[in-house]
């Protein structure tokens, strides 16, 4: 009966999914449970509060972007990072709003406008300052329908008129990331970035002061959430690595032994 | 109305979809592979949706903007104004292909949103002057891998020297896709911790808590 | 000693608008009198080219117009090059796009220019629009095309397509093409239609996407990819049919040489700054 049911070719896969699946969930198991793991420094994370704090001394608002994705109808690896986005302006949005900062968020889509805007409510509603919460005033609505080109030319304009003095760009990004980080860039923000795309990251790199590259966003957001749950599936991640590069150093051992067709034939089961 | 804002609710769809995708991509059984299918396409009209949803929230903002007397009120205006230029000809027929659509397309569109991208040219060669100094032996590695793939990209480099490409070549194919390699298999992991805590409840950044 | 310091500063910290001038100027020199340099091909243009030349007449090929206006000018030469290649061969292409206008530009763009005398519409190749929902529509859309698609971007119900009476899902393909700027991308189309129906891709790059397609390329689920207007040049050349990517390269050569010099003079200036100090110093 599972010869029939399981689609050909998908055996082996089958098996790497539920493995990598249940350390993870293992891992964010022990995680909830009090062993916590420990996440390395990342400058580019302890580099925010310096960066509210600059905005906080020169009078200037701080400008926070997830880029122009949203949740409905994408690929999951850019869902992935617009939620460490989100993650990441709930805590931008309480440290601006303890040191007394203006956040103003960019957002691309009205779906996701809805959650920015759920989020910044919820950190003005913590601070007891739930009256002060504007969305016409902290959120700006900027749309996209077949390119990134609005959104790029509407904030990038934004930054050069307004000057903001910390400009956050957390998030998936496309060929925006670029204009917008040059934009900043020549406006002399102070600029955190962070993506998960290879392509786009060495954008950033260029013109931004902190970069958080690939995966880091993941662990930005898992330490400002503060949540074990998520530092363990970053142990869970880390676990999972160890499988990836077993199986690595298995495949090269067997094509050196010239065994690769067997390989090929075991993983096609 | 307010259980469908709870977030059992909510978990629980997200839960039956991902199961289905999930299961169907491994198994073939019949009733709920024609499930993943109807789930596929209802999210395919509900993107459909988000359209005519961009365009309220556009008009809404607008609204709020002028109302409030704000300097960039009739900025706002002017962007409802060509949005509904847009639809308005788009719905002459042919639909979206009547003359004063494709003018509209071809002489406003096209060329504006292929200026913001060309700006990138600039931007690029800024940023390259700024970037590539050879401040620390990282960034002087930096340059020479960057100057054999600026040569291997253009045609020049086999000109000036077939040597270039080749060297550029051979980074691209051995160093870069290894390190492009290790980057995509960590953030597919990263996506599948988020993945899997968003189907277990425990995202909260999803539902806007 | 600090009047060259000074110099040093103003170089290494050069206004952008010279870097702007000097960009434009180098852009618009090949323009306007070409080069003519010589083009090498790639191995992974050869790739495609050859897979495609090898694929009997009449087979189905997918071409994903993932672009908008935007990224027209990069990827608008790359699909350009491969429809005429695809019509050349007498195979017949099904045009889809998960970008709003992707679909619109193929047949305001493409299809004019690139259309064989004896074709027909709806026997020999067919447009079937936009699909909403990006990763889920083209998932929706490789299970079952008329799940997403049941009329083409005229309004002809699928059905009634005579192309279209034996291709029911994507294991009716033959071969699948992208040309993507974004989403949905070459990620999309390897999970929906490489890895769950086996059919094989070819990518028109976006040169920033490049590096992510090589992994791809080398485990030959990728049977070929273009790196961006220097590969739709190098496919022109390839199918003798010369054109608008051609006529860009030499632009972009020189567009890569006022870059690199910009470099080393920005690196020249720090050098002798060092320099400087140094002598200063003692």
């Amino acid at each position: 009966m599972v010869d029939t049911i399981l689609v050909p070719g998908k055996t082996v896969p089958l098996i790497v999914f539920l493995v990598i699946v249940i350390s993870m969930y293992l891992m964010m198991r022990y995680a909830s449970k009090g062993k916590v793991p420990t996440i390395r420094t990342l400058p580019a994370y302890n580099a925010i509060t310096e960066a509210v704090g600059r905005a906080v001394e020169v009078g200037k608002p701080v400008h926070y972007t997830t880029g122009t994705y949203t949740f409905v109808g994408q690929t999951a690896g850019g869902s992935a990072a617009l939620t460490a986005g989100l993650s990441l302006l709930a805590y931008i949005s309480d440290i601006c709003l303890s040191k007394g900062a203006t956040l103003i968020s960019s957002c691309a889509y009205p779906e996701v406008m809805t959650i920015e805007s759920e989020i910044l409510r919820g950190s003005y509603l913590k601070a007891g300052m739930e009256d002060e919460y504007s969305e016409v005033e902290h959120l700006r609505y900027v749309p996209i329908v077949s390119s990134c080109a609005p959104f790029a030319a509407g904030v990038a304009g934004w930054i050069e008129r307004e000057k903001p003095a910390t400009n956050f760009l957390l998030g998936p990004f496309f060929f925006e990331s670029l204009v917008i980080a040059e934009a900043g860039y020549h406006a002399g923000c102070f600029q955190v970035a962070g993506t998960t795309s290879a392509g786009y990251s060495a954008f950033f790199l260029a013109c931004c002061d902190y970069v958080l590259i690939g995966e880091e966003l993941y662990a930005a957001a898992a330490l400002a959430t503060n949540d074990p749950i998520q530092a363990g599936s970053l142990r869970g991640n880390d676990v999972n690595r160890v499988w990836i590069i077993a199986l690595i150093v298995i495949g090269v051992v067997v094509t050196l032994l010239g065994m690769k067709t067997a390989l090929m034939n075991l993983l096609s089961i | 109305m307010s259980f469908l804002r709870s977030r059992y609710i909510n978990v629980a769809i997200i839960f039956i979809a991902a199961f289905l995708m999930i299961f169907t991509y491994f198994f073939k059984v019949q009733a709920l592979s024609d499930a993943a299918t109807l789930v596929q396409t209802t999210v395919s009209l509900f993107a459909a949706f988000t359209l005519a949803l961009g365009a309220m929230n556009l008009t809404l903002i607008a609204y709020r903007q002028v109302q409030k007397k704000a300097p960039t009120a009739l900025f706002s205006v002017l962007a409802i104004a060509v949005m509904l230029m847009m639809i308005i000809t788009g719905l002459i027929p042919p639909l979206m292909n009547s003359p004063q659509f494709n003018w509209l397309y071809n002489n406003v569109e096209a060329p504006t949103d292929s200026t913001m991208y060309a700006m990138m040219v600039f931007f690029v060669a800024s940023a390259c002057f700024r970037a590539f100094r050879a401040r620390s032996k990282e960034a002087l590695v930096m340059l020479v891998v960057g100057s054999f793939i600026i040569f291997t990209y253009a045609p020049i480099g086999a000109t000036i020297w077939p040597g270039l490409p080749a060297i550029g070549s051979w980074i691209e194919k051995y160093p870069m896709t290894g390190a492009s390699r290790g980057f995509s298999i960590g953030v597919a992991l990263g996506g599948l911790g988020i993945g899997l805590r968003i189907l277990l409840g425990r995202e909260k950044a999803v539902t806007g808590e | 000693m600090s009047e060259s310091k000074g110099i040093l500063d103003k170089i290494e910290n050069m206004d952008v608008r010279i870097i702007y001038i000097l960009v434009i100027i180098c852009i618009a020199i090949p323009i306007i009198r070409p080069m003519g340099l010589p083009i090498p091909i790639s191995e992974s243009t050869i790739s495609a080219y050859d897979f495609i030349n090898k694929l009997p007449e009449g087979s189905v090929v997918l071409v994903g117009f993932e672009t908008g206006a935007a990224g027209w000018p990069e990827l608008g030469p790359q699909l350009n090059i491969f429809m005429q290649h695809i019509f050349d061969r007498n195979l017949k292409p099904i045009i889809v796009s998960g970008n709003v206008d992707g679909a619109q530009l193929a047949e305001m763009y493409t299809i004019p220019k690139m259309i064989k005398p004896g074709k027909v519409y709806g026997k020999d190749w067919v447009n079937l629009g936009y699909i909403a929902g990006g990763e889920s529509g083209i998932a929706a859309f490789a299970s079952r095309i008329t799940s997403v698609t049941p009329r083409d971007y005229f309004g002809t119900p699928v059905e009634d397509l005579e192309m279209m009476k034996n291709v029911t899902s994507a294991a009716d393909f033959k071969l699948a093409i992208v040309c993507s700027w974004g989403t949905p991308g070459h990620a999309d189309y390897l999970r929906q239609y490489t890895t769950k129906f086996g059919v094989p891709l070819i990518v028109g790059a976006q040169t920033t996407t490049v590096p992510a397609i090589v992994p791809f390329y080398q485990s030959k689920q990728v049977v070929g990819y273009t790196n961006g207007l220097r590969g739709a040049g190098e496919y022109e050349i390839l199918t003798h049919h010369p054109g608008y990517a051609v006529a860009s390269l030499d632009a972009a050569s020189s567009y890569h040489l006022v870059v690199f010099v910009l470099i080393v003079i920005g690196n020249l200036a720090i050098v002798a700054k060092r320099f400087v100090k140094k002598k200063e110093g003692t």
